[in-house]
């Protein structure tokens, strides 16, 4: 047996002359009047070869032409060859050589649904998308077309209905036709069927005997026929039924964008048709006409049992015609006319199937089916009461009723709860309904059971990835809220939802919330871990490496720490006491997929994190994250690669920070001091941070950055840096080694401190003879070692010049912040300075230009 | 505003091979926007087309893996034959002009993809993909080389589409219905 390896590859090289030929014996073939196995076996292969490759097979147009003609024409062969060639066609597009220019004879009209899923696939580009959906209006509205075609013209409509310029060549009354049409197979269909045709030579034959249609429950209809309408063997009129329903939503959007002259696009831009909507109302909608209609099919059970009082829909709103001109013309009328009947009948139908829906036994044949059903229903009703708000009286009481049962039952799917929170939310506003309820229970309790059902999760990353502008407008502070719920998605499916979280995010943020955030990111690995361990415990998984994991979790001591972890609602913004801990007991998860998934994208949402917050220039915000990150960059889960990238990204962040609020190093003295005394810090990854902050320190603590910098807080940083300046010199020659780069920010940033205080210049002068000496004690004279003792040297021969000379060491190691010069100027003028020095105390020649004579890292 | 259709695309892929092969797939829709936007010459199109599905069913397996992975460290057995599913988001402009809704299913080390508009009904698009799902195995994985009959045998396949996803349109089948068609599609399949 081949493998699919082997199989591609074989396929893949078949070309040049071999494939000519073959290619011809198929041409061959073809022009014969065989249709059998070798004919298929042929174009089987055909299939084969032109799929395995992205690359153009060459084919002769002739080729093209024959498949085209076993596809339309008439005596061709078996469907089965039929397809075969649709589908070679299908995969051989877009191209020029496929053209049908229309579908009169010699193409038999039974065969155009094989054609149909070709001219998709040409894509619309180039296509001559408009003509086909005349053709298709023709073959929905006309009589005399095979029902085969009206169903696969109808999906077909239902393909390409959205593309811009599909519907270009509709007029008025192609729109009206079609409306009719929809609205017939909505409300006409037979309401008893046929048996399904037994296979059996014994069958009956004669006149088909008919049976009513019955419910999902088995008892016999007595109501409109639906797509929940069970028959035997259906009808084409029921076929179409069924398939139009499926279509009611994208019809209603298309027809209504259409008319209010925009074009329509793939995802409903509620936005832009509520604003539409309300500054155009283009059908009357008589309450007297809508009520006949609902009593038409014998009258609604829903009406009844709900109570809901369908004829206190309020006055029409006022009647415009199409164009926007107030004079209606007697065509304009007609067109709004069908369109308000097809209107009320998808209202009619969705309510009915709501109602069967309500009234179906727990378990059926039909289950999957009334759950996408009533998901339908209530997404068709919701677009229906957008387009038209004088819907909304009529069925928004209905929807809030079944909401306010389903809330309460733990058996609804949450899909369908999300589905129905959309419609409410949507139009809460107009019918005085508060929707922080609702909002609550989904994104609170449910979700909070719920994150690890991919369909629900995926529902709800949509809905708030759609609605991410205006559920940030709203007052229920749904993101800032629930956020910590929300994660649990992400935490739970990390490969999955994070280009979603990372533009999600910066929603979460607020000044009440940026804390808790933060560490609720850091903290991300840890969630994956205690989700992974409660799914264990659920699922009673005895794989003995989690098992001190699990014990913990269910140990009641440790009942809170978790509980904070899965809690539904932001509120606690600290780190917790216990993280330690925590990491500790979690740590046998460190390997786990999920866990590691987490820790790999955490980085990248921290960089979106600390951007938001630098762009909310909130400096109390700030203020605080600052803290939290000296504190938590110790604190992290023991996973190193996620260790080193926090750390990295730390690192960049605390600088643009410090740049930004330069006073913040004297705020944190306390805390950049701890850090920098604690040289552990400098490990898995440590050191860019560790660097930055002691270039942050050299630089901004200044009592022009802030008027609380005082010279014992000037003198404590010197001490600090002073002793990890000798710790790291005499480091910096072992393995692994400190490096280069820090010692010198480290030299530099002393030198900088003397500068202010001049007492400490002698001092200075010392420690950096003892770090030369420290660092270059080996001396090698070859190698990278000989080239960092060079730059060593150098540099701190660079800064014993200059500090021999305390009025120039201020202007060259302190300038002062100008607001009006600019950091080029302020660069080009200490290099100025720096270069009449280099001319004055004429240290060697290797030494004339300095480079970054302030030190440190270059920012 | 341009638009694009509701089923974007069909597509079944391998899940455990490297490098991921497509094994068959039906595009219904409009997915090429981006690439026209682009300034892509038409005759590269096709291409265009055939590594967007790429991408898509790279995104797949590797989603698959990580749930294999995931059920590998958690110690259940690693099940390769049970039906496996999930949904993913393709972000505007990757590939496609909008964003989009990826349905997939695995079974059989075979992912069964559909790529949808975001305003789907994705309840019934996963009934709809269980159910072709269901009948590939019946009608075209049952022979001996598996889901290499995927590749072998597109006539069956396209069957099946043609009367379950007919133009990339979701129906709402009853039981019924969907007996009533299996009948038809027995009929195309084995038709004279």
């Amino acid at each position: 047996m081949a493998t699919k390896g082997d199989l591609y590859q074989q396929a893949r090289s078949v070309d040049g002359k071999d494939f000519d030929d073959w290619v011809q014996l198929v041409q061959n073939t073809l022009q014969l009047n065989d249709r059998g196995q070798q004919c298929l076996t042929l174009l089987r292969q055909l299939c084969v070869f032109v799929s395995v490759t992205k690359y153009s097979r060459n084919l002769a147009p002739t080729l093209y032409a024959l498949l085209q003609n076993v596809v339309l024409e008439p005596e061709q062969g078996p469907p089965r060859i039929r397809l075969m060639a649709s589908c070679i066609l299908r995969e051989l597009c877009p191209s020029d050589n496929i053209a049908v220019k229309d579908f009169n004879p010699p193409v038999e009209e039974s065969n155009i649904p094989y054609m149909l899923p070709v001219l998709l696939a040409q894509t619309n580009g180039r296509g001559r998308i408009s003509q086909l959906a005349l053709e298709i209006f023709r073959w929905l509205t006309e009589t005399g077309y095979e029902e085969e075609l009206c169903l696969v013209a109808l999906s077909s409509l239902y393909a390409i209905c959205s593309h811009k310029r599909a519907l270009e060549k509709f007029s008025e009354d192609h729109f009206r036709a079609l409306n009719l049409q929809m609205m017939g197979w909505l409300k006409q269909a037979n309401c008893s069927s046929a048996q399904m045709p037994s296979s059996s030579i014994f069958s009956a034959g004669g006149k088909k005997q008919m049976f009513p249609v019955k419910e999902i429950d088995g008892s016999v209809s007595q109501n409109l026929f639906t797509l929940l309408s069970i028959g035997g063997y259906y009808s084409s009129d029921q076929l179409l039924n069924i398939h139009v329903f499926s279509f009611l939503r994208r019809w209603t959007l298309v027809t209504h964008m259409m008319r209010v002259g925009v074009a329509p696009s793939p995802a409903p831009d509620y936005k832009d048709m509520e604003r539409s909507v309300s500054c155009q109302s283009r059908d009357g909608f008589r309450s007297t006409s809508v009520t006949s209609a609902f009593n038409v099919a014998g009258s609604l059970r829903l009406q009844s049992s709900l109570s809901n009082p369908l004829s206190s829909i309020p006055n029409p709103l006022p009647a415009t015609p199409l164009g926007g001109t107030t004079q209606q013309t007697p065509m304009a009328s007609l067109v709004g006319r069908a369109r308000q009947q097809l209107r009320e009948a998808v209202v009619q139908y969705c309510l009915r199937v709501l109602d069967q829906c309500e009234r179906k036994p727990p378990k059926t044949a039909e289950d999957d089916l009334a759950l996408a059903c009533l998901y339908e229903s209530i997404a068709i009703l919701d677009v229906q009461c957008t387009v038209h708000r004088g819907l909304l009286s009529a069925v928004f009481p209905t929807c809030k009723k079944m909401y306010t049962r389903w809330a309460q039952d733990s058996a609804v799917i949450p899909n369908l709860l999300l589905v129905m929170v959309k419609f409410l939310v949507r139009h809460s506003d107009s019918e005085v309904f508060d929707m922080q309820a609702p909002l609550e229970n989904i994104f609170g309790r449910v979700l909070g059971s719920q994150f690890a059902n991919f369909s629900f999760a995926f529902d709800t990353v949509d809905y708030l990835l759609e609605n991410q502008e205006a559920l940030c407008r709203h007052s229920t502070a749904i993101f800032t809220r629930f956020f910590p719920n929300f994660l649990k998605i992400l935490a739970w499916a990390p490969v999955t939802y994070v280009t979603e979280f990372l533009q999600l995010l910066p929603s979460f943020i607020s000044t009440s919330t940026a804390l808790e955030v933060l560490h609720s990111l850091l903290d991300l690995p840890c969630l994956a871990a205690i989700l992974q361990i409660q799914q264990l415990c659920q699922d009673g998984s005895t794989k003995p490496v989690y098992a001190c994991c699990m014990a913990a979790f269910q140990d009641t001591s440790n009942k809170l720490l978790f509980r904070h972890y899965l809690r539904l609602e932001s509120g606690r913004g600290d780190t917790i006491d216990r993280l330690g801990l925590l990491h500790q007991l979690l740590g046998d998860l460190s390997q786990h997929p999920r866990v590691n998934g987490a820790a790999e994208i955490t980085p990248l949402l921290l960089r979106v994190y600390f951007q938001t917050v630098l762009y909310g220039r909130d400096a109390g915000v700030i203020s605080q994250v600052v803290g939290a990150v000296l504190e938590r960059s110790t604190l992290l889960f023991a996973i190193p690669a996620f260790q080193e990238g926090i750390k990295r990204v730390f690192a960049e962040q605390l600088l643009e920070f410090f740049k930004t609020y330069p006073n913040l190093v004297v705020d944190f003295h306390r805390d950049v001091q701890e850090h920098l005394s604690n040289l552990r810090t400098l490990a898995t990854g440590g050191e860019p941070l560790y660097l930055h902050l002691a270039w942050a320190v050299g630089t901004y603590t200044h009592i022009c950055y802030n008027p609380q910098c005082t010279s014992n807080i000037t003198m404590e940083f010197f001490e600090t840096l002073e002793l990890a300046a000798y710790e790291v010199a005499m480091g910096h020659r072992q393995k692994p080694a400190y490096t280069t780069r820090l010692v010198l920010t480290l030299m530099s940033a002393l030198a900088k401190l003397a500068s202010r205080s001049q007492d400490l210049i002698p001092r200075t002068l010392l420690c950096l003879n003892k770090l030369v000496q420290l660092t270059t004690a080996e001396n090698p004279s070859v190698g990278a070692g000989a080239s960092s003792c060079k730059v060593l040297l150098g540099h701190a021969s660079e800064l014993v010049n200059v500090l021999k000379m305390p009025t120039i060491a201020i202007q060259v190691l302190s300038p002062t912040p100008s607001k009006e010069k600019g950091w080029d100027e302020q660069q080009a003028r200490t290099t100025r300075i720096l270069q009449s020095v280099v001319h004055l105390v004429q240290t060697n020649k290797e030494h004339q230009t300095p480079s970054t004579p302030s030190g440190g890292p270059p920012p | 505003s341009i638009s694009t259709k509701m089923v974007l695309a069909f597509l079944c892929h391998t899940v455990v091979a490297t490098p991921c092969r497509v094994l068959y797939s039906s595009v219904f829709g409009d997915d090429l926007q981006q690439a026209l936007i682009e300034g892509a010459q038409y005759d590269s199109l096709r291409s265009i087309r055939k590594d967007q599905l790429m991408q898509v069913a790279c995104r797949v397996q590797a989603e698959f893996g990580f749930r294999l992975a995931c059920r590998d460290s958690d110690g259940s057995e690693s099940v390769l034959d049970l039906a496996d599913k999930g949904f993913l988001r393709l972000s505007p402009g990757d590939p496609f002009l909008t964003s989009k809704a990826v349905i997939w299913q695995v079974t059989d080390s075979c992912a069964y993809v559909m790529i949808c508009e975001l305003d789907e009904n994705r309840l019934q698009a996963e009934s709809i993909l269980a159910l072709l799902v269901r009948l590939i195995q019946v009608h075209v994985v049952a022979g001996e080389q598996r889901t290499l009959e995927i590749l072998l045998k597109g006539d069956k396949m396209a069957a099946i589409l043609h009367q379950f996803l007919p133009c990339g349109h979701i129906l709402f089948l009853n039981s019924k219905a969907v007996a009533q068609y299996e009948k038809q599609l027995e009929k195309l399949i084995v038709g004279k």
